[in-house]
This record gives C-alpha cells, sequence and structure tokens, in this order.
C-alpha cells in the first residue's frame, strides 16, 4: 500500500518540534536560573578586614564594659529584689516553740506540789503516748516517791503540727504567775479524756482534758528529745 | 542530579510529555503550563530522580497524572476523560517519533529547494510569521512573497509524491 505523506502534517510536525526546541531552551534556562537561585552566595562582611583589625581594641573594651555591667547588674538584682534562699525559708517556715533544754524532765505532783517553772521555758506540750487505763501501766514508768509527792515519768511523742503561737504563749509562765496562769490559761488542748493518772498516794485521778471544770495542769521542763513529761501542779 | 544532568535526561523528555498534555488537555497553553509545572516539581526533586529507573515512564506517569487533575476541575465528560486518560507510554513514544520523522523529510524536502523558497516556508509555516516580516527579512515585495511560496508549495507537493512511505 502507497501512503504519500500529507504536506500539512509535515508542517505540523515541523512546527512541533521547532515548538518543543523552544520549550526546551526556555526549560534549560529556567533551570540554569533555579539552579543560580539555590547557590549560597558569599556575604560580603559588613567592615573591611583592614577596619576589624583596626577597631578590635575598641570592640573588645566595650565587650568587657558590657560583661562586667551584666554582672553587676545581676548582683545587684539578685540583692535587692530577690529575697535569699534562707529568708524565704525562715518566712515561710513555722514559728515553732522554743525548745525547752532542761535537764529536768520530772514535774512534781501533789496536794501542796510546786512547780518549778522557769522563766527561760515554754510549754510545749504535745501529746501524751498511749497508755492504759491500768494503774500498772503507770507504775511500770519511773516514778519516784518523794515524801508525799509523787513524782511520775512517762513518755511522750512529740506531733508532727507545731503548737499555735497562742498556746504557746500562754504556756509561758515564771515562778510568780505560776498558779494563777493554770487558772487562767490552759495550756495544751486535747482530745484525748481518757487518760488517767495515777498518784503514788493512791488517788486515781482522771485527767480530762478540754473540759473547763477540770483544774488545769502545767506541763513543764519537758524535753523535745526527751522521752519523758512531768505532769500535774497538784490539781487532780 | 546537578542541572547538567537534569538538563540532559529530563530536558528530551520535553516533546513527549507536551505531545501527551496536549493530547489529554487539548490545548497547548494549557499543556505548555503543566509540562512547566511538572519540570520545577522534578527540579524540586532531582536528588530523588537517581533513583528512577525509567525516567521517561515516570515524567509521563506524572503529566498524567496533572492533566488527569485538571481535566477533573473541569468537568469535563467522562467519556473524553477516559479517551485520553488512557494514552500509554508507548502511544506517546510512537506518536514523538512519527513527528520527528515527518520534521526530518520535511528538512530534507526543503533541502531541495532554492533558498528563498525555503526560507519562505519556513517563515510561513513552521515560524507561523505574516507576510510583512517575511516581506521585510526576504526584502521582497508582497507579490513576489505570494509568488515564491506558491512555487515551493507545487515543488514540494511533487516531490511528496515520489516519497513512499
Amino acid at each position: 500500500m502507497n501512503n504519500t505523506p500529507d504536506i500539512n502534517k509535515l508542517f505540523e510536525a515541523a512546527r512541533r518540534r521547532e515548538a518543543d526546541i523552544r520549550r526546551q531552551q526556555q526549560l534549560s534556562d529556567m533551570i540554569d536560573r533555579m539552579a543560580e537561585n539555590e547557590e549560597p552566595k558569599s556575604v560580603p562582611p559588613c567592615i573591611p578586614a583592614k577596619s576589624r583589625r583596626r577597631l578590635w581594641p575598641y570592640f573588645s573594651a566595650a565587650a568587657s564594659v558590657l560583661l562586667f555591667s551584666a554582672i553587676g547588674l545581676h548582683i545587684l538584682s539578685h540583692d535587692i529584689t530577690t529575697p535569699s534562699r534562707q529568708s524565704l525559708i525562715a518566712e515561710t517556715k513555722p514559728q515553732l516553740p522554743a525548745i525547752v533544754e532542761s535537764s529536768d524532765s520530772t514535774v512534781e505532783t501533789g496536794n501542796d506540789a510546786v512547780v518549778p517553772m522557769r522563766k527561760q521555758h515554754t510549754s510545749a506540750v504535745l501529746a501524751i503516748n498511749e497508755t492504759t487505763d491500768e494503774p500498772t501501766s503507770l507504775k511500770s514508768q519511773q516514778n519516784k516517791q518523794e515524801g508525799d509527792k509523787t513524782i511520775i515519768e512517762m513518755p511522750v511523742v512529740l506531733p508532727d503540727e507545731p503548737l499555735l503561737a497562742e498556746e504557746s504563749a500562754t504556756a509561758t509562765n515564771t515562778d510568780e504567775d505560776a498558779e494563777s496562769s493554770q487558772k487562767s490559761s490552759s495550756p495544751v488542748v486535747y482530745e484525748r479524756t481518757s487518760t488517767r493518772l495515777v498518784c503514788g498516794s493512791g488517788c486515781r485521778p482522771e485527767v480530762r482534758h478540754n473540759q473547763e471544770d477540770t483544774p488545769n495542769f502545767a506541763f513543764t521542763n519537758i524535753s523535745r528529745t526527751g522521752t519523758t513529761i512531768g505532769i500535774g501542779n497538784g490539781g487532780f | 542530579m546537578d542541572s547538567d544532568k537534569f538538563k540532559q535526561k529530563i530536558i528530551p523528555l520535553q516533546s513527549a510529555m507536551q505531545l501527551l498534555a496536549e493530547r489529554m488537555l487539548g490545548d497547548m497553553a494549557d499543556a505548555e503550563d503543566v509540562v512547566q509545572d511538572i519540570f520545577v516539581t522534578l527540579w524540586n526533586q532531582r536528588s530523588d530522580l537517581d533513583k528512577v529507573q525509567n525516567l521517561q515512564a515516570y515524567c509521563l506517569q506524572t503529566v498524567r497524572m496533572r492533566c488527569i487533575d485538571i481535566i477533573r476541575k473541569r468537568k469535563r465528560d467522562a467519556f473524553h476523560h477516559e479517551q485520553i486518560a488512557y494514552l500509554s507510554d508507548k502511544e506517546v513514544e510512537m506518536k514523538v517519533e512519527e513527528t520527528a520523522s515527518r520534521a526530518a523529510m520535511l528538512d530534507r524536502l526543503l533541502d531541495n529547494l532554492p533558498e528563498k523558497q525555503r526560507l519562505a516556508i519556513k517563515m510561513k509555516y513552521i515560524e507561523e510569521r505574516d507576510t510583512k516580516y517575511i516581506e521585510q527579512a526576504l526584502q521582497m515585495s508582497s507579490n513576489n512573497v505570494y509568488t515564491t511560496l506558491s512555487r515551493a508549495l507545487q515543488s514540494l507537493k511533487e516531490k511528496i509524491k515520489t516519497i513512499k512511505i
């Protein structure tokens, strides 16, 4: 089969080829431009090298001044505006009652017992250890009999929370106003009502705290690190 | 892949890409835009092109997918979409080869023509210049240009008849 090509198709093919050549050239130029744009360009320095060498001492001096100024400002601002860690702790730490540093760990009890209280002593009665109701439990403690006075020693457990300032203040007594303060102020507030203390003379007083009709008794000579407290002023 | 390698391997594929895009979109300007956009994309992904086994198939498939997106945007009818979308890589390659052979045949025919006739034919039918441009380029009058073109076409048609495909 003989087939002669159409002249128009030949022209069309030639046009297409020319157009393709032109487009390829344009694409090649576009690729060149994109490749140029992606190449990192070296940025000339703002200050020539010769001037940099000349200005170096000034830069060094200015940097030193700025550095020391920053350090000084930091120190000043730290001292003036920001409290130290110790001061923050002291402000936030609750004020505990003064620790009684008495070697005397007992209190005399009895009808006419005199509670030895010292000015420097601050009441810090915190809690009484769990004791049984049986007198024998107290007898096991180191009770001392001195004439008509009974000395009871019993262990204490220091509480986790400190006393209130009011309580510690009312518990501070002197030798002169010991008896008056015993009646006017309640040194300690307890929730316990079942604690019983037994004196050596056979009496069986019941210690009931938080009750107004119950004679108050002051606690003193308490060692926060010790294991015993003295109880009572003869008010049983 | 650097720019030289890109030009060497990817740029020659433009003909096939353009042909496929024209066939699918039916518009030369849209096809040019699509091909140019694809070349920009390929340039940005040139680091991954080294892993491609068949660059021509990869580029043609990219053109195909891009044209399908455009066709969907145009909301053309499904028949036209189906007709154009399934132009295979082989068909595209054959069309490109056919175009190249025809262009080469025309070159051979034109080589046998006198210089003024050849230049007039090229400017009129290939470069699609107007008559005034040809007049200024060949420094001929308009009548002479028409006469030259007429004689050149007649000569070409006679020579084409002798060619058997």
